[in-house]
C-alpha cells in the first residue's frame, strides 16, 4: 500500500512539477524581405544612413522651428484681432466707421493670413500630438474640411450671452468645426453679417440686429478664437518640445523602453505625414473642387468649395503645404532630409525627380493670377495643370520613395483614388 | 460539467474521420510520410485482419457499448460521473424540447458559457467559455463528431461556418483539464457537436415547421442496417434540412434580411465482427450552403430605440453566400484489451462575404462605429444621412467602400485514439493515447469596390474592383495527447500530456509582394491533472489544473505571443438519479491573452484585418453551478426542474495602451469585454403522457462594450436582459406530433451589442407550428 501511495505521489509531484515549471514552448520563424513590411521592423535600407541624425534634423530643425514660429504667428494674430475689436467697439460708440477701423481689420486679416500659412505647413508636419485622437489638437486649430458656419454663428451669440445650454460659455469645449483658423477667417472675412444658417435652427432675431452691433458681437467671438488658437498652440509646442515631448520620443527610437522597437519606424512616422500632399492637398484642395472627384456640385468645377474661400486664401494654403513638404524632404537645408536618405541608398534620380516637382509645383502655382476659385470657374485647365503637377509629386511618393526607403504606406493612401 | 441533460436514448454516434474530397494521392502520401503512426493506422484500415466465426451477437453487444463511448464523448450514465473536469452533455432528448436551431439558445444550459449574439438567429455564432473573447468562436475548439470543424482551426480559427445545429443529435462541452484532449485551443474548452448515427433499424423522421418571418424548415432522414451482408452489417442513412426565413429586419427602402440554408448528409456504416476483434467502418459525405442576407451594419442607439428591427439603406447589398462540403471516414477496431478508433477528415468552405466595409479613406475618415456611436456630431451626422439614405454621397469622402472578403478554406487530417486498461504496480490504469496530424489552409481573396448613395440606392461609381488582402495562411500540425487514470480506493488520478507542433507558412500573394512570407514553427507540451475523490455512490469532490494553449496565426510574426494560461478548477458533484448538483470553481490565470482584429470585431479592423495583439497578464475566475430535479406530481405528470447559473469575474493585471478595437487604455484591475458578471437559466416543464410543455428562462447580465478608455464604445454596456421561450408537444399516436413553439415568448428587445458596427437586436418574438413524424 505504501508503495501505491509513493507511486501515486511521486506522479503528482512531476505533474505538478511539470505545470508550475511550464512546459517547454518555442517558436521560431524565418521570413523575407518584405514581410510585416520587413525592413520597417528591422533596421530600414540595411545601410548605414544616420537615421537619428535625419529624425533630430526634422524633429528639431524643421518641425519644432515651424512649430514655433506659428505661435508667434497666433500671439501677433490675437493682438490684432483684439485692436480691431477695440476699433469696432468704438465705431458703435461713435456711430461710425474710421481710417484706423479699416487699417486695423486689414492688419488683422493679414495677421490671420500669416498665421494660416505658416499653419499649412505644419498641416503636412501633423505628427504625435497633432494626430492623436483622431487629430483632436489639430482640429481645434484648424478642422477644415469639417467648418460649420452655421455653427460660429450661433457661438457668436452663445459668447455674447455668455451661457450655452445652461452653463458658461467654455470655447475650449465647443466642436472644433466652430472655432479655430477655419471659423476666425469666416468672422474677419466674410462681409455678410446675416448668419449662414439654412435649417430650421437659426440664432434667435440675429438678422433684426444692427450692422454694427453684429460686427461687435462677431469680433468679439473672433478674439476669443483667436485667443483659444494661441492657446492651442502653446498646448501644441509644450507636447512637443522638453524631455517628455514627442520629439524626445522619436530620437529615442529603437533604444530599450522606447515606443519605435527602430529607427525606421520613427522614420516612417514622419514619412506618414507627407502623405497629407495626396489626400488633403491634391485630393480635397485640387481634386475636389476641380470636378475630378465626386463633389457638391455633381462632380463639376465647383468654386464654392474651395478651401479659404473667403480669404481666397487657397492657393497661398497649397503652396505652403508644398514648402512644408519640401522642408521635410530637404531637411530644410539645415541637416539631414528625406532626400540625402534617398540618395545614400542609392536612388539619385527620385531624390533629384521629387526636388525638381516640388519647386515646380510652387514656382507654378505661384503664377496664378487669380484666386483658385476664380481661376477654376475662368480657366479649370490651369488648376488641372496644378493637380498634374501635385500628382507627379504624390505618384513617386507612394512608388519610388517609399520602395527605396523601405517605408509602410499609411492607410489612408492604400485606397487611390487617382 | 455534468449529465443534468444526458440523454439516455442517444444511439451509436460514430466518430467521423474525416477525409473530404481528399485532395490527391500525392497529398495524402505526404501527409502519411509525416507520421509512422499514423501510417501504421492506415495500414490498419485499408488492410483489416479478416478473421471470423465465433459468437458474433456476443460480440456486437460488447462491440456497440463500446463503440457509443467512443463516438460520443461524455458517458450517458445516469450514475454519478467520476471523471474530473467540466464535461456537459446535452442529448437528443433535451435539444428535441425546444427543437431550437441556433446554437446559442442551446448554450444558455451550459454553466461557464459567454456569448455576443449578433444575428438573431445563430448563423455565425460567437461562444466562448470561462471568459474567453467569444468573437467568433475562435478561442474554443469546435468539433462535429470529434472532429474539428472550424474552417481552418489553426491558421485562421474564426468559425465563420458552424454546423447547423437541426441535425445535431446531441452536444457536449469540455472545459477544465478534459480540454487538453481536444486542440488546438486548450485554454478553456472545446464544444463538439455529434450528428445522427446509422440506426440499426429502418428509421425515418419528417420534421416540417413554419413560424413568423417567413420562416420554414423541412427536416428528413431515413436510415436501416441491413444484417449479413459479405459477414458484416450495412447500414445507411440520408438525411436532409431546409432552413429559410423572410428575417426579422426591415431595410429601409425594403429587401429580403433572411437567409436560405441547405444541409445534406449520407452515411455509410458496415460493422463486421470477428472472433477477435470488432470493427465499424462508417463513411460520412455532407453539403451544406447558405445565402443570407446579413450585414454588419447596426443601429444608433436612437434608432435602436425607435425601430430596433430597422435596417439601413446602406446595408442593402450585404450578403454572404457559402458552401461548405466534407468527407469522413472512421474505422473503430475492438480487442480484448484495447479498443483504436481512426478517423481521416477533409472540410471545404467557400465563402462570398459581400458587406458595408466603411466610407472612402480620404480627408476626411470616419469609422463606421464610431458615426453610430455618435451620430450627432456635426460631421457624423452627414455621413450618418448617408447611410440612412436621406442624402446622396457628395463628396469622394462620403462613398460606401463594399469589401468582399472571399476566401476559401480546406481542413484535412488523419487521427487515431487507442484505450486500454491495465494494471500496474498494483495500481488499475486506464490509459488513453492519440494522435493527429492535421492540414489548413486558408486562402483571402478580399477585393473592394466603391458605390455612391443615391436616392436611397447603392450605385457602382464606375471604379474597377480593387484587390486588397491577398494571401494564404496554411499550418501542418502534430498533435499527440496521452491520459492515464490511476484509480486508487475512492480516488482517480488523471495525468494529461498534450504536445502541438505547429509549421506555418504564410504568404503574401498580392503581385509584387512575393517577399512578404513568413515559415513559423512552433512547439509546445501541455500537462494537465485532475483529481475525482469519491465521497459515497452519489457523491463526490473533483479538482484539476492545466495549463491552456492558443497558438498564433501564421502571419504573426514573433512580437506577438501564443496565449497561455493556468487553470484551475475545484467542485464538487451529487447525483441520486433523480436529483443531480454540481458546482465548480475556476480561476485561469493568463500569462499573455491574446485578441485578433476582425470586421466582426469592429470596422476599424479594416485597417488592420487578423492582426493580432497582446492583452498581457489577466485573471478569469468565477463559479459555475447547476441543479437537476424531477418532481413526481403524481402517476400522470412529472415537473422537471434545472437551474444553471454562472458568475464570472476578470481583471487585466498590467496597465497599457492598446489600438485593439475593444480594448483602449487599459488600467490594471480593468475587467474584460463582453463577459456577463452573472448568467441564470431557468428550465421548467410539464411532462405528461401525450404531451409536453417545456419553459426556458434566461437572464444574462450586463456585457461591457469596450474595456478601458479612449476607444470607442468607451463605458457603454448592454442592459441585462430576461428572455423567456416556450415550447408544446402533442403526441398523435402513430400519426406522428404536433409542437408549437414560442421564441422570446414576451418580444423582451434589449441591445444584444453594438458590434460588429451598431447596435444589434436579438431575436424578436417569433411562433412556429410543426409536425413531425417517424417511419
Amino acid at each position: 500500500m505504501f508503495t501505491k501511495q509513493k507511486l501515486l505521489l511521486l506522479a503528482v509531484s512531476i505533474n505538478a512539477a511539470l505545470i508550475l515549471g511550464g512546459c517547454g514552448e518555442s517558436t521560431s520563424s524565418s521570413s523575407g524581405d518584405g514581410f510585416n513590411n520587413g525592413p520597417v521592423s528591422g533596421n530600414g535600407t540595411g545601410t548605414d544612413f544616420n537615421q537619428p541624425a535625419l529624425i533630430e534634423n526634422i524633429t528639431t530643425n524643421v518641425i519644432a522651428s515651424t512649430y514655433q514660429e506659428f505661435l508667434q504667428k497666433s500671439e501677433l494674430q490675437q493682438q490684432a484681432v483684439e485692436l480691431y475689436c477695440q476699433q469696432e467697439i468704438v465705431s458703435e460708440s461713435v456711430g461710425g466707421a474710421s481710417s484706423q477701423l479699416d487699417e486695423d481689420k486689414l492688419s488683422a486679416k493679414d495677421s490671420w493670413r500669416n498665421a494660416m500659412n505658416i499653419w499649412q505647413q505644419i498641416e503636412i508636419m501633423q505628427i504625435g500630438p497633432l494626430s492623436n485622437d483622431d487629430n483632436a489638437l489639430r482640429n481645434k486649430i484648424y478642422s477644415w474640411p469639417i467648418v460649420s458656419t452655421c455653427g460660429v454663428d450661433f457661438d457668436v451669440t452663445f459668447f455674447k450671452e455668455g451661457t450655452v445650454n445652461g452653463a458658461p460659455y467654455d470655447i475650449t469645449k465647443r466642436l472644433a468645426s466652430r472655432k479655430g483658423l477655419a471659423a476666425l477667417e469666416y468672422l474677419l472675412f466674410n462681409d455678410e453679417l446675416n448668419h449662414s444658417c439654412s435649417s430650421a435652427s437659426q440664432p434667435d432675431g440675429w438678422n433684426n440686429q444692427t450692422e454694427q452691433y453684429r460686427k461687435v458681437v462677431r469680433c468679439e467671438f473672433a478674439g476669443e478664437v483667436a485667443k483659444d488658437i494661441n492657446n492651442n498652440a502653446q498646448i501644441l509646442v509644450d507636447a512637443w518640445q522638453g524631455t517628455d515631448g514627442y520629439a524626445a520620443i522619436l530620437k529615442q527610437a529603437g533604444t530599450t523602453g522606447s515606443d519605435f522597437e527602430t529607427e525606421h519606424q520613427a522614420v516612417n512616422v514622419i514619412s506618414d505625414a507627407m502623405f497629407y500632399l495626396d489626400s488633403f492637398t491634391k485630393d480635397g484642395k485640387i481634386a475636389a473642387p476641380l470636378g475630378l472627384l465626386v463633389n457638391e456640385c455633381g462632380s463639376q468645377a465647383c468654386p464654392e468649395i474651395v478651401e479659404s474661400k473667403y480669404s481666397a486664401n487657397s492657393l497661398n494654403n497649397i503652396i505652403n503645404n508644398l514648402i512644408g513638404f519640401e522642408k521635410l524632404l530637404t531637411g530644410d537645408n539645415k541637416g539631414l532630409g528625406f532626400i540625402d536618405y534617398l540618395i545614400d541608398v542609392g536612388d539619385q534620380d527620385t531624390a533629384d525627380t521629387m526636388k525638381a516637382d516640388v519647386q515646380q509645383a510652387i514656382s507654378s502655382t505661384l503664377a496664378y493670377e487669380l484666386s483658385l476659385a476664380d481661376t477654376l470657374a475662368t480657366d479649370p485647365d490651369r488648376v488641372v495643370l496644378t493637380h498634374q503637377e501635385v500628382k507627379k509629386i504624390t505618384d513617386k511618393l507612394k512608388a519610388d520613395f517609399i520602395t527605396s526607403l523601405a517605408l509602410e504606406l499609411p492607410q489612408t493612401a492604400a485606397g487611390d483614388n487617382d | 460539467m455534468m449529465t443534468l441533460f444526458s440523454n439516455h436514448s442517444i444511439s451509436s454516434n460514430l466518430r467521423h474521420f474525416s477525409l473530404k474530397h481528399l485532395p490527391s494521392k500525392s497529398g495524402i502520401v505526404a501527409s502519411i510520410k509525416k507520421s509512422s503512426i499514423a501510417l501504421a493506422i492506415i495500414t490498419a484500415v485499408v488492410f483489416p485482419t479478416s478473421v471470423f466465426a465465433f459468437d458474433v451477437n456476443e460480440a456486437k453487444e460488447k462491440e456497440k457499448s463500446t463503440f457509443d463511448e467512443r463516438i460520443q464523448i461524455i458517458g450517458h450514465s445516469d450514475k454519478l460521473r467520476k471523471e474530473a473536469g467540466s464535461a456537459t452533455l446535452i442529448g437528443e432528448a433535451e435539444l428535441e424540447k425546444f427543437n431550437f436551431d441556433d446554437i446559442n439558445r442551446i448554450l444558455y444550459n451550459v454553466p461557464g458559457i459567454n456569448i455576443r449574439e449578433e444575428d438573431g438567429f445563430g448563423l455565425r455564432p460567437n461562444i466562448g467559455f470561462r471568459g474567453a473573447t467569444p468573437e467568433r468562436s475562435k478561442k474554443i475548439t469546435v468539433m462535429e463528431d470529434g472532429i474539428l470543424i472550424g474552417p481552418a482551426p489553426y491558421s485562421a480559427p474564426a468559425a465563420y461556418y458552424f454546423p447547423m445545429m437541426s441535425k445535431m443529435t446531441s452536444l457536449e462541452v469540455f472545459k477544465g483539464p478534459s480540454a487538453i484532449k481536444y486542440g488546438p485551443n486548450t485554454v478553456v474548452g472545446a464544444l463538439n457537436m455529434t450528428t445522427r448515427s446509422v440506426p440499426d433499424d429502418r428509421e425515418g423522421l419528417f420534421d416540417v415547421s413554419l413560424g413568423s418571418n417567413g420562416y420554414s424548415k423541412s427536416h428528413i432522414f431515413y436510415g436501416n442496417t441491413l444484417d449479413g451482408i459479405s459477414n458484416g452489417n450495412f447500414g445507411y442513412l440520408l438525411e436532409a434540412v431546409n432552413m429559410q426565413s423572410d428575417g426579422f429586419k426591415v431595410l429601409d427602402g425594403g429587401g429580403d434580411t433572411g437567409f436560405d440554408k441547405n444541409d445534406l448528409m449520407l452515411k455509410l456504416r458496415y460493422d463486421l465482427t470477428s472472433k477477435e476483434f470488432s470493427q465499424v467502418f462508417e463513411l460520412k459525405v455532407a453539403y451544406a450552403d447558405e445565402k443570407s442576407n446579413e450585414t454588419y451594419l447596426g443601429l444608433t442607439d436612437q434608432d435602436f430605440k425607435a425601430n430596433a428591427y430597422r435596417r439601413y439603406a446602406a446595408s442593402q447589398l450585404d450578403n454572404m453566400d457559402w458552401q461548405h462540403s466534407q468527407i469522413q471516414f472512421t474505422h473503430f477496431l475492438e480487442a480484448d484489451k484495447f479498443d483504436v478508433t481512426t478517423r481521416v477528415y477533409r472540410n471545404n468552405f467557400e465563402r462570398q462575404w459581400f458587406k458595408v466595409n466603411g466610407f472612402k479613406a480620404g480627408f476626411i475618415t470616419r469609422d463606421l462605429q464610431y458615426i453610430l456611436a455618435e451620430p450627432e456630431e456635426e460631421t457624423n451626422a452627414l455621413f450618418y444621412q448617408v447611410l440612412t439614405g436621406t442624402r446622396d454621397s457628395e463628396k469622394e469622402v462620403e462613398k460606401i467602400i463594399l469589401g468582399n472578403n472571399a476566401r476559401e478554406y480546406y481542413s484535412q487530417g488523419i487521427q487515431s485514439e487507442i484505450y486500454w486498461e491495465h494494471e500496474l504496480a498494483g495500481l488499475k490504469h486506464k490509459f488513453n493515447v492519440g494522435v493527429r496530424y492535421h492540414q489548413d489552409q486558408i486562402e483571402r481573396k478580399h477585393t473592394e469596390d466603391v458605390f455612391l448613395m443615391q436616392s436611397a440606392n447603392l450605385i457602382s461609381d464606375g471604379s474597377e474592383q480593387v484587390a486588397t488582402t491577398t494571401n494564404v495562411e496554411k499550418t501542418d500540425a502534430l498533435s499527440i495527447f496521452m491520459q492515464d487514470t490511476i484509480n486508487w480506493q475512492a480516488l482517480d488520478v488523471t495525468f494529461g500530456l498534450r504536445g502541438e507542433f505547429l509549421d506555418s507558412t504564410y504568404h503574401n500573394l498580392k503581385p509584387g509582394n512575393e517577399n512578404d512570407w513568413q515559415k513559423k514553427t512552433s512547439r509546445i507540451w501541455l500537462p494537465s491533472m485532475s483529481v475525482f475523490y469519491t465521497l459515497s455512490e452519489q457523491a463526490g469532490i473533483l479538482f484539476g489544473i492545466h495549463e491552456g494553449f492558443i497558438p498564433t496565426s501564421p502571419k504573426e510574426g514573433l512580437s506577438v505571443d501564443i496565449e497561455n494560461s493556468i487553470n484551475y478548477e475545484f467542485g464538487a458533484r451529487f447525483n441520486n438519479q433523480n436529483t443531480k448538483v454540481e458546482a465548480v470553481v475556476f480561476y485561469n490565470d493568463i500569462s499573455n491573452l491574446k485578441e485578433g482584429c476582425t470586421f466582426s470585431a469592429a470596422s476599424e479592423c479594416g485597417k488592420s484585418l487578423d492582426a493580432e495583439v497582446n492583452g498581457g497578464e489577466v485573471d478569469v475566475y468565477g463559479l459555475e453551478f447547476s441543479t437537476s430535479h424531477t418532481f413526481n406530481l403524481n402517476s400522470s405528470f412529472d415537473l422537471p426542474v434545472s437551474i444553471v447559473y454562472t458568475h464570472t469575474a476578470s481583471e487585466f493585471k498590467n496597465s497599457f495602451e492598446s489600438d485593439f478595437p475593444m480594448w483602449g487604455n487599459i488600467e490594471s484591475g480593468d475587467e474584460l469585454p463582453y463577459l456577463p458578471k452573472n448568467q441564470l437559466t431557468l428550465n421548467v416543464g410539464l411532462i405528461a403522457d401525450v404531451w409536453d410543455l417545456n419553459l426556458i428562462a434566461r437572464y444574462v447580465d450586463t456585457l461591457a462594450e469596450a474595456s478601458g478608455t479612449n476607444v470607442i464604445l468607451e463605458g457603454m454596456s448592454t442592459n441585462a436582459y430576461t428572455v423567456v421561450d416556450l415550447s408544446f408537444h402533442y403526441d398523435i399516436g402513430a400519426s406522428g406530433r404536433l409542437y408549437i413553439k414560442a421564441d422570446n415568448v414576451f418580444d423582451k428587445q434589449e441591445i444584444a451589442s453594438r458590434r460588429p458596427y451598431g447596435a444589434r437586436p436579438g431575436k424578436p418574438q417569433q411562433f412556429f407550428v410543426g409536425y413531425q413524424t417517424n417511419f
